[in-house]
Formats: structure tokens, sequence, C-alpha cells
């Protein structure tokens, strides 16, 4: 197998969602690579694209989405011009997400035993497993995201469970799938630190066991250093940064990278940050030019009508910024 | 286990309804205007017979108890004699309730199927012709009143095209049923009658359809509304994600959660109909509780009124107990919050 073999490529994604006639354009030209057994971190605010980017790979956008231009390339094949069948078993076996929201992934009305059964029957749908198989499959995801007394979980219904039982219940369910990319949209926001952290290792562990491409969306720095080994930093529907986690995280260089590291508290902080000043812009009429330039403090006149290209900081590390570009933008 | 003791607690606190209802309806029926001895006698009898009367029938007593004279009777299924018809409520009630009941059943069971079939068929095709057609014929159906349907059927069916026993009832004179549980088709069935099934079934389709056109347009606008509402949940999304077929996801995971509401006004709508088939039963000439009750109310027979209101009341109450059980086979929370 060759080295640099990318199992997952998107090409220029844009998407944009009608909401009362009014469209709005919020991924633009999304750029993002998963090379075979690495996992890869997408971070930014609430409301920046990432859950649009995890539901665009599997074709499961909200009927109000439209993809208006580029590839989703699965082992080069692409996935938004799969017929049917094809897409069927690239979701069987090609890519498995993590909901954010345990509170609703579940069905109410339906055991987890049903639902989980129902899910690792079509994701190991060539392997022939009887059931008992499968409920033993179960059992041991269950185990593995340490729930406590797994035959009981399988035989209650999610409102029984509470919100962190659920959202471990969704990932077990995901990772018993073993499927090739893992697309975790904020794992672990509703469990406590060490369940979180048990459950990133076990992530790490199934990268390097089973050759799994991971996809960590958080907005979470700390999360992305623990566990990717590149990263790309998301603003408004647009990647700004990317490249080797340690590079970024050594030299962040778009403005909205540095802000985001200032944010983060530090153990040896006297006080809380002081976040970044503005919001997000409004997608159905966003800046004409880079899309973080009204919360800019470097901006440039240029910023404000011009969307900067990529710019190389160093081997593996590039920056869309024309400040940056210019060499001033300094990190404190 | 479970439902057994959600099922007798319901049962309990269905009785202190009824008894509500009771005390209600009969102090409304003594608050019309009006002389019961004298509207049960006629106006020509003499003031000693309307006397003995009064006292017999305890109407000089005051009005609580007057009550519980009226509901120690009804107890023992005594609801008094039918001033109008002249013969025991409870014998008219044995008359007239079968009637009614087999037209509520074939008016509201068959039609759920069909409304559901209609709304699950609309949503997959959403905004596409299916969904039009049932949409426009909703509009149609819901708008119009039962007794228009009924009418135009006799017109129909009954002069035009003559498929439907014209004069009307719930069996053609040369067939004799032997009753049983007072359904006619079913006793026809039983008594090995399949012909007087078939001609029993005639004189009720109509009727049965009039009465449950609009109310299955409306049940399927219901189905499809909740689909298409749940079809956008995370939970859909998720097993669709997962590469579980279409079919599958939706017969086994969208289905199931988006019929509750669907059942749940159907179960109003049933009940609602043994109080207001009383247009289709006059049309159709069928010999029903409801328009019993009807006449009931015209002559102020106060003892009849009671009773059927009684009735209707218990109508409601035990489908709705129905109604729950199937909500709670169906919905786990419904269960749990039962017993709770």
């Amino acid at each position: 197998m060759e080295t640099n073999h990318n199992i997952l490529e998107i090409k220029d994604l844009s998407v944009s969602y009608t909401v009362a006639n009014v469209v709005t354009h919020v991924l633009e030209k999304v750029n993002l690579t998963v090379p075979k057994g690495k996992s890869i971190g997408l971070v930014g605010e609430s409301g920046c694209g990432k859950t649009t980017t995890m539901r665009a790979i599997l074709g499961v956008l909200p009927s109000n989405a439209n993809i208006e231009s580029g590839e989703i390339l699965f082992d080069g094949t692409d996935v938004l011009k799969m017929p049917y069948n094809q897409l069927q078993e690239f979701r069987q076996t090609g890519a498995g997400l993590i909901f954010q929201d345990p509170s609703s992934a579940l069905n109410p009305v339906i055991s987890i035993k049903k639902q989980f059964l129902t899910s690792l029957k079509y994701a190991h749908k060539d392997k022939d497993y009887s059931s008992a198989q499968l409920y033993d499959k179960a059992i041991e995801a269950l185990n593995a995201v340490s729930l406590a007394d797994p035959d009981r979980i399988m035989n209650s219904f999610p409102f029984q469970l509470s919100g962190g039982m659920r959202q471990r219940v969704c990932i077990a369910m995901t990772l018993a799938g073993e499927k090739a990319i893992l697309l975790a949209d904020e794992p672990g926001t509703a469990l406590d630190v060490t369940i979180q952290d048990q459950i990133l290792r076990l992530i790490k562990d199934l990268v390097e066991t089973l050759d799994l491409s991971v996809i960590m969306v958080t907005h979470s720095l700390g999360v992305i250093r623990q566990v990717t080994t590149e990263v790309n930093v998301m603003y408004a529907g647009s990647i700004v940064e990317g490249g080797d986690t340690h590079q970024v995280f050594e030299h962040p260089s778009h403005p909205y990278t540095i802000a985001l590291m200032e944010c983060l508290p530090k153990l040896t902080g006297t006080g809380i940050s002081e976040g970044i000043p503005g919001r997000i812009p409004d997608y159905d009429n966003p800046p004409a030019g880079c899309r973080f330039y009204p919360r800019c403090p470097y901006a440039l006149d240029r910023c404000q009508f011009e969307v900067p290209g990529k710019t190389i900081v160093e081997d593996d590390h590039w920056v869309a910024c024309f400040a940056a570009e210019e060499g001033k933008v300094c990190p404190k | 286990m479970l439902l057994f003791k959600s099922i007798t607690r319901r049962l309990a606190s269905s009785i202190v309804v009824l008894l509500g209802l009771t005390v209600v309806i009969f102090a409304l029926m003594k608050a019309v205007p009006g002389d019961p001895a004298r509207l049960a006698l006629g106006p020509n009898a003499p003031e000693e017979v309307l006397e003995h009367y009064r006292e017999v029938n305890h109407l000089n007593e005051p009005l609580p108890v007057q009550y519980f004279y009226w509901l120690s009777n009804a107890v023992q299924g005594d609801f008094g004699i039918s001033s109008y018809t002249q013969r025991a409520v409870s014998q008219d009630i044995k008359d007239f309730a079968p009637a009614t009941i087999e037209l509520v059943i074939w008016a509201g069971i068959p039609p759920l199927f069909i409304a559901l079939f209609l709304g699950v068929i609309s949503a997959q095709h959403r905004n596409k012709w299916p969904d039009y057609l049932t949409r426009f014929l909703g509009y149609v159906f819901v708008a119009t009143p039962t007794f228009v349907f009924a009418v135009l059927f006799v017109l129909i069916f009954g002069y035009w095209l003559p498929v439907m026993p014209t004069i009307g009832g719930r069996l053609s004179p040369q067939f004799a049923i032997t009753p049983v549980t007072g359904l006619y088709i079913l006793d026809a069935l039983i008594g090995g009658q399949p012909a007087a099934a078939w001609d029993a079934f005639l004189h009720l389709l109509f009727p049965a359809l009039a009465l449950s056109l609009g109310k299955t347009m409306q049940e399927a606008r219901i189905t499809r509304s909740s689909m298409l509402q749940n079809a956008g949940k995370d939970y859909i999304t998720m097993v669709t994600s997962q590469g579980v077929p279409r079919k599958i996801v939706n017969r086994q995971f969208l289905l199931k959660p988006s019929v509750i509401p669907t059942i749940t006004v159907m179960g109003m709508d049933f009940a609602s109909l043994f109080g207001n088939a009383f247009l289709v039963e006059r049309i159709f000439n069928w010999p029903g509780l409801s328009s019993y009750g009807m006449n009931a109310i015209l002559n102020k027979d106060s003892n009849a009124v009671i009773a059927v209101v009684l009735i209707i009341g218990m109508a409601f109450v035990g489908t709705s107990i129905v109604v729950d059980i199937v909500a709670m086979i169906l919905d786990p929370r419904m269960r749990q919050a039962r017993t709770r």
C-alpha cells in the first residue's frame, strides 16, 4: 500500500441552505483530506459548518440543503455521484458518523437492542455473522465505552438512559460498525472529562489497531492536540488554516486560530479569557472578501473585497490570510 | 403487568368521570322547563293522576334525593320509563345501541388503516401527484358535512346506480337473523347466512362511508405531517447514515413513532361518532342510538336523554382506555409515565 494514500478527499465543497426562500451559503469551497490510518481534526466555533460537512459526506443533509459544487472522493470515487446501492455500501462500510446530540440520535420508541443490531447487521453485511455474534459484538462495544451492565442497556429504551449513557451507546454503535472512516462530531460533549478521555483513547487505539481513519470534529483545541496528527481550522464555512497539528499549534498563523488559542483556559492562567469579539457573519449575506474580516484585528483593506488564497507557512502548514502572507500577523 | 395496573387505575378514575357526567346531565334535564308528569301523561290528564305520577316517581322530593333514587336504580340497569316510547329505557337501549355500535365500528376501524396507508403514501410522495390528490380530497371531504355525503350516496347509489338498498334500515325484509351479538354482519356469519351478511354489509356500507370520509382524510393528513416531521429527526438520519435500506427505515423506524398521534386523534373521532351519527342515521333510516337520543331530546324525555348521554360517555371513556393501551404498546415512554 502506498504511504500517501488518501481515503477521503473533499474538494471545493460548497453547500447552501434555503430557509424561507433565503439562500444561505454555509460551506464555501471546503477542502479536506483524510490520509488512510490518520486522524485529522476539524475545529471551529459552533455554527461554522462542521456538522454540515460531516452530513454531506454521508449524503444525509437536511432536505433544504443543496450541494452547489464540489466532490467528495472516497477511495477515488465521488460519493455525491454514487448510485443508491453504492452509496448504501459506502454508508454501511465506508464511513460512520457519531452524532453530536445524544438525546435525539436514538429512536425514542425502539429498544437499544433493535437499533444496535440493525445497524451492525448492515455494517457487517458481508461477514455473515449470526445474530448471536452480532449481539456479542454489541456487548463488547458497550463494554469498551465503559457502560456497566451492557445486557440491561441493550434491553432499555433511550428514555431510560442518561444523556451520557446515550452518547456512549451511539459511540459504541458507530465503533462496532468498524467502518473505514470514523466521523466523530463532537464526541463526548455530554460526558465527564474522565469518560471523554477514555473514549478519545479508545478512538486512538482503534486508529492504530484497525488502521481506521478519523475526522475529529470539535470546538476543543485540547481534544485536537490529544488525538489528531493534522488539523483544519474552520471559520464561517471555509477552512482558513491547516496542516500538521504540531506545527499549527507552534505557529498559529491565521488571526482566527490565534484568537481561538488565546481563548483556551490555561491551568496556570489568572482569569477568564476575553473571547473573540463579534460573531460569525450572516450566511445569507456573507462578507465579499475574507469572512473573518469584520472581526479581524489585523485586517487589511483588500481583505474586505478579496478572498485570500493558500499561503505556505511551513512544509506541512498553510494559511489563507493576506495579513499572514505579508507577515503582519504576530501572535503574542 | 404494568398494563394491567394502569388499566385498573384508568377504570377507577373513569367511574368518577361518569358519575360527574350523570350529575351534570341530571341537573341540566331538571332545569329544562316543563312538567315531566304532564309530558308523560299528556295534556288531558287530571290533576290527581299527575300528582300520583309525581309521587311514584319521587318528583316532589328535592333534587339530590331524586338523583340518588335515579342512581340506585341506574346501577341496577333500570333507567326508568321513556315518556316518548312508553317502554323501559334500558330495553330501548338494548334495541338501538347495537345498530350504532356496528355502524361506528365500521366507520371507525377500517378507515383508520386506510388513513394510515394514504398518509404513508402521501408522505413518501411528498409534493407529487399522490400527495396533491390526497390533499385535495382531504380539503373537500373534511369541508363536506356528513349528511351531504349521505344524501349524495342515496341519490347516486340508491337511484342512479342502484346498488344500495334504498329503503334503508339494517337488513332487507326477506332476511331474518337470530341476534347473538346484535352486530348483524357478525350474527349472520355465525348463523351461517352469507347472503344475509352481504345484505347487511350493503346496508351498512354507505352510512359508514358517509360518516368516515372526512375523518379518514383528516387522519391521513395527520399521519403524513407526523411522518414528514419525524423523517427529519436525527434518529432517522442516523439509521439512514448507517446504510439501512430506505424501506426498512420507513417501516421499522419511522412508521412507529409517526402513527401515535393518528391513533390518539382517531380514538376521539371514534367516540364522537356515537353522538354525532344522528343525521346519517336519519337519512339512512338506521335504527340507532344516536337518532333515538335526538328524539328523546326533542320530546324532553329526560330518562332517555340521561341514559343516552351516559352511554355515550361510557363509549368515550372506553375508547380512550383502548387508545391509551394501544399507545402504551407502541410508545414505551407512555408505559413508564402511567405506572409512576
